[in-house]
């Protein structure tokens, strides 16, 4: 039984490093417009972190081939329409079809871009879990009432769910049919959760007012002192930079 | 010495509704006042306006004086005060658990209000509370007592000076009502109790006030005499200590249900059922402690959970009605609900919420989520009435009940049960005494057919000292 401490008993990095290197690593990827650097974000922060997303997620990440072919086709769109790269050299050409460079290169920037942005994240949700992560962002000098707020949906994500099988029992009991179709359908399920929410929302702020949530101050606790994970997180982030940088 | 000293010449909401009238309650060191009535007596505003949360928080207004441990909620100074001398126990603590874990839950209260050692004390509560292996489980995952005790960890762990608890005991299994009645023995300051239970803490408590209509009808001093519980009894407050069992009023007309040789839970088997039957003609009450399997036979009979395996027969239909009524209604109007419920049921519903709310009709335009909990309850089983069901399932239907509405709920529970098996899970040691025909108590995994008698035992002998 552990009885000390904050944090949740799981390995790795702690949350706040691992919050400001996927912050770091969104934003280089969406500035950074190079093919070359973003293939550096990729296989440093997209690879493992896909890696660890598709161990736990699984088929979720059937959307990331998804979003790549829409960028393809989208850049094709505008290529056609005359909207954009209208003098690009031509890659291939398949009988009328014409693919150009632009189109390939858009989709090269677009999926790099994204699977290290989706990799970042899931690094972060795959190697800390949610309640460190709003912790962490307390830590890290967040609003209260946003870190309060987070917390609050990490608390009532599941109460939802559970209410929603039930609210969905009755309707079945009661001999509507199983699955919503019109929009009265979806009005019975969400009447009852909206009023059991608000009514407990109202009453869980009185007992944060009752428990002293406004004579809350930041907490002064900063990130513990760095480990070999945090270094290597260190590592990795000044190696991107400078491949930002150089390439 | 710290000390409660309120006299509350008048309260009242924002919308004007006036909620309290002439109303003075006074505990100090040691001393624990009880608060009871009947629903909508003001019980909860009661509290609402003593920790000031009526005047601050809700855009109420409060007229009198009120000593909350040396400062005066009612102006903004000392409601600011109020966290760190008043610990708060709400009444469900669906509505008061702010945090995703146990552990945040308790260090959210030493977070706020500045404690240095917040990480040591917030371990040593959840240790004294027995939640310390459960610190960083997500709360949905705790029983509903181990959530109660969480409350009392929460509330507490600031060490107040006085303490305020709103029905403590609601929806709880004797069981853990046993530990909170320990725990409020064992807190040191004032205390005040609402609960409309008092039975339950007749025994711990040096004065009752009951209210009524917002006002005090009667104060009763320790210790208690038999005229006293009458009185109490009279007023519409649960107050009878020693319970008797009554001869069973049904009998067996034709069996509806019958579930054997099963086991019942989600992934795991949570109950063994060897035989289990219910007749039309007949109330049937399930006992056992939270998270025994009650509401998980209730559901399986109802057609809403399949069996691990076994037999599970019902002949005709089964209609649930869950422990939280609010989940039972689709509709914006209790109108618009009771007519839904005709013309899907087959017959009207109508006569049966006017007779048991007593509205005459003049409820019928609001939303079923304004009503009163008690009208909320009779609402879901009149529902239940329209679909002519021949198995009726009730989960905790006495909860948040006070006698006026309990006794009248028993009356029509035994007018339904002469067209429908009538099965209900409680806690309530009161409808088992008075209103089952046959109890089954669901104890260490298995549910066992016991007599009334012993059920009664079982139940009553759990929470006392």
């Amino acid at each position: 039984m552990r009885l000390s401490g904050y944090w949740s008993p799981r390995g790795g990095p702690d949350p706040a490093y691992l919050i400001l290197y996927s912050f770091s690593i969104t934003l280089l990827a969406v500035v950074e417009e190079s093919p070359r650097a973003l293939l550096v974000l990729f296989l440093v922060t997209g690879v493992p972190g896909l890696t660890l997303g598709f161990l736990r997620f699984g088929r979720m990440l059937v959307l990331l081939p998804l979003t790549v072919i829409g960028a393809f086709i989208n850049a094709m769109i505008l290529y056609y329409l005359g909207v954009a790269g209208r003098n690009s050299p031509v890659a291939a050409s398949v009988g009328p079809l014409v693919v150009p460079w632009y189109a390939v290169n858009a989709t090269i920037v677009i999926g790099l871009r994204i699977a290290s942005i989706a990799g970042a994240g899931l690094l972060l949700s795959g190697l800390a879990n949610p309640r460190d992560v709003i912790r962490s962002l307390e830590a890290l000098g967040a609003p209260k009432g946003l870190v309060f707020s987070l917390a609050y949906a990490l608390r009532l994500l599941p109460l939802l769910f559970s209410e929603l099988g039930e609210v969905m029992a009755v309707r079945r009991q009661r001999g509507y049919r199983r699955v919503p179709v019109t929009p009265g359908d979806y009005a019975t399920i969400m009447l009852p959760l909206l009023s059991v929410s608000v009514q407990r929302a109202v009453w869980v702020g009185v007992s944060a007012e009752l428990r002293g949530f406004r004579l809350r101050r930041p907490l002064r606790r900063g990130p513990p002192r760095p480990g070999r994970w945090e270094t290597l997180l260190a590592a990795a982030l000044a190696l991107q930079v400078a491949a930002v940088a150089l390439l | 010495m710290a000390e409660i000293e309120a006299e509350i010449g008048e309260a009242r909401y924002s919308t004007g509704y006036k909620a309290l009238e002439d109303v003075a309650v006074a505990a100090s060191e040691g001393r624990r006042v009880l608060v009871a009535g009947p629903s909508g007596s003001g019980k909860t505003t009661l509290l609402l306006a003593v920790t000031g949360v009526m005047v601050n928080l809700l855009g109420g207004s409060v007229r009198g004086f009120i000593n909350l441990a040396g400062i005066n909620p009612l102006e903004a100074r000392g409601f600011r005060e109020v966290p760190r001398l008043v610990g708060v126990i709400l009444q469900d603590p669906e509505r008061q658990i702010a945090m995703p874990t146990p552990l945040d839950e308790v260090l959210f209260t030493l977070e706020n209000l500045g404690f240095s050692d917040a990480e040591e004390r917030a371990w040593r509560s959840l240790e004294a509370f027995g939640l310390a292996g459960k610190a960083l489980w997500w709360v949905e995952a705790l029983s509903g007592g181990e959530k109660r005790r969480l409350t009392l960890a929460a509330g507490t762990v600031h060490d107040p000076q006085v303490l305020l608890l709103d029905e403590p005991t609601a929806s709880l299994d004797p069981w853990i009502v046993g530990e909170t009645i320990k725990f409020v023995r064992s807190f040191p300051g004032p205390e005040i109790i609402v609960e409309h239970k008092a039975r339950y803490f007749l025994n711990v408590v040096d004065e009752v006030i009951v209210l009524s209509g917002g006002r005090v009808a009667a104060r009763f001093k320790r210790p208690f005499t038999e005229n006293d519980i009458n009185k109490m009894e009279n007023l519409g407050v649960d107050a009878r200590v020693e319970l008797k069992a009554s001869e069973p009023q049904g009998e067996c007309l034709s069996t509806v249900a019958r579930v054997a040789g099963a086991r019942l839970g989600y992934d795991t088997p949570v109950l063994s059922v060897d035989d289990f039957t219910a007749c039309r003609g007949e109330i049937v009450a399930v006992v056992g402690p939270n998270g025994s399997g009650k509401t998980t036979l209730l559901r399986v009979l109802a057609g809403q959970r399949k069996p691990l395996n076994g037999l599970v027969e019902v002949r005709g239909r089964a209609f649930y009605v869950p422990q939280n009524p609010d989940y039972s209604f689709l509709f914006p109007s209790v109108e618009k609900e009771l007519e839904e419920a005709r013309r899907l049921g087959g017959r009207d519903p109508r006569p049966i919420f006017r007779a048991l709310a007593g509205s005459g009709g003049s409820l019928e335009t609001m939303p079923p989520f304004k009503l009163s909990h008690g009208q909320r309850r009779w609402l879901g089983i009149a529902v239940a009435y329209a679909y002519r069901p021949s198995l009726l399932l009730l989960d905790e239907p006495t909860t948040g009940l006070d006698i006026s509405l309990y006794s009248r709920l028993v009356a029509l529970l035994r007018s339904l049960s002469r067209e429908a098996a009538v099965v209900v899970a409680t806690h309530d040691a009161r409808l088992v005494a008075e209103a089952a025909d046959r109890v089954y108590a669901a104890l260490e995994g298995d549910l066992v057919e016991v007599g009334k008698v012993e059920a009664l035992r079982l139940l009553e002998s759990a929470w006392r000292p």
